[in-house]
C-alpha cells in the first residue's frame, strides 16, 4: 500500500462518491414534478452526505496525521417546504384546489450536477497521474 | 565511488517515495473535495530533504534519511462548509508532484543506464 496503488483506492472511492451524487441529482430532476410516492405525498429532494473515512493500513503508514478516503454517509430527504400551486383540476389537488409539488429546484440541481462532474473529473485526473507515475517507475532499468 | 549505493541514489529513492506518499495525500484531498469539515493535508518533505542534502555536503558520505511528514495544509482558506480543500490548488499540486516524481525517476533511470554502460564495457 506504500505506493501509488493506495492512491488509486482513494481516488476510486472519490469517483464512487461523486457518481452516487450524480445519480441522486438525476433522481431529483426526474422526480421534479412527482406528486405521488410510495411513502405518500409528493417527492422530496434527496441530498447526499459525504464523510471522510480513515483507511486502516494507510493510517498506520502515516504516523503524523491521518489521510482518509471518502464514503457516502447517507442520503437524506430535504426538509425544505414543498411548492404549492393552485390547480383544482389536478387529481392530487386538496379540497382548496392546491397541489403540493416536490421541493426540487432544477436550477440548484443543475449547479449540483456541474459541481459533481467537476469533482469527478478531478478524481479522474488523480487516477491518470497515479498511472503515469507507476508506468514511469516501471521504466527504471529498462 | 558507487553509482547505486551513494547518497544521491538513496536520496532519489527517498524523494520518489515521498512524492508517491504526497500523491496519496493529494488524492485523498480530491476524493474529499465535497466532504464538509474535511481538513486538506499535504506532505512537507522539501525542508527535510534540504536538511539531508546539507548534512550530506557537510559530513560526506553518510546522509540522514529524508522523511516526508503529513500534516494539515498550512494557510488553507476555510470554505463555508468548513472544508479547506481548494480544488484548483490541489490540481496544481498534483501536477507539480507528478512532474517531480517523474523527473526523479528519470534521473534514477539515467544513473542505472550509466551503470549498465560501465558493466557492458562499451562506450
Amino acid at each position: 500500500m506504500d505506493n501509488e496503488f493506495g492512491a488509486l483506492d482513494i481516488s476510486a472511492a472519490g469517483l464512487m462518491a461523486q457518481r452516487t451524487r450524480l445519480n441522486v441529482v438525476a433522481e431529483n430532476l426526474a422526480n421534479a414534478e412527482t406528486t405521488r410516492t410510495e411513502a405518500g405525498g409528493p417527492y422530496r429532494r434527496k441530498l447526499v452526505r459525504f464523510g471522510a473515512e480513515p483507511l486502516a493500513p494507510f493510517s498506520q503508514a502515516l504516523s503524523a496525521a491521518q489521510a482518509t478516503s471518502v464514503k457516502v454517509l447517507d442520503i437524506e430527504e430535504s426538509q425544505e417546504p414543498l411548492r404549492m400551486i393552485h390547480q383544482p383540476a389536478h387529481p392530487d389537488a386538496n379540497a382548496e384546489g392546491f397541489v403540493m409539488l416536490p421541493n426540487v429546484n432544477p436550477v440548484l440541481e443543475m449547479v449540483d450536477l456541474l459541481a459533481a462532474t467537476r469533482a469527478y473529473e478531478a478524481n479522474v485526473t488523480a487516477v491518470q497521474a497515479a498511472k503515469s507515475m507507476s508506468s514511469k517507475a516501471l521504466e527504471i532499468g529498462r | 565511488m558507487s553509482l547505486l549505493f551513494d547518497p544521491t541514489s538513496r536520496l532519489l529513492g527517498e524523494m520518489i517515495q515521498g512524492t508517491a506518499l504526497r500523491h496519496r495525500v493529494l488524492a485523498a484531498n480530491l476524493a474529499n473535495a465535497e466532504t464538509p469539515d474535511y481538513q486538506a493535508q499535504d506532505v512537507t518533505f522539501s525542508a527535510v530533504l534540504d536538511d539531508a542534502t546539507r548534512a550530506g555536503a557537510a559530513a560526506n558520505p553518510p546522509v540522514v534519511g529524508a522523511r516526508a511528514t503529513v500534516a494539515a495544509e498550512p494557510d488553507a482558506p476555510v470554505r463555508r462548509d468548513g472544508s479547506t480543500v481548494d480544488l484548483d490548488r490541489q490540481m496544481v499540486k498534483l501536477a507539480q508532484n507528478t512532474g517531480w516524481h517523474n523527473a526523479m525517476l528519470q534521473i534514477l533511470a539515467g544513473r542505472f543506464a550509466m551503470m549498465r554502460t560501465a558493466i557492458r564495457d562499451r562506450g
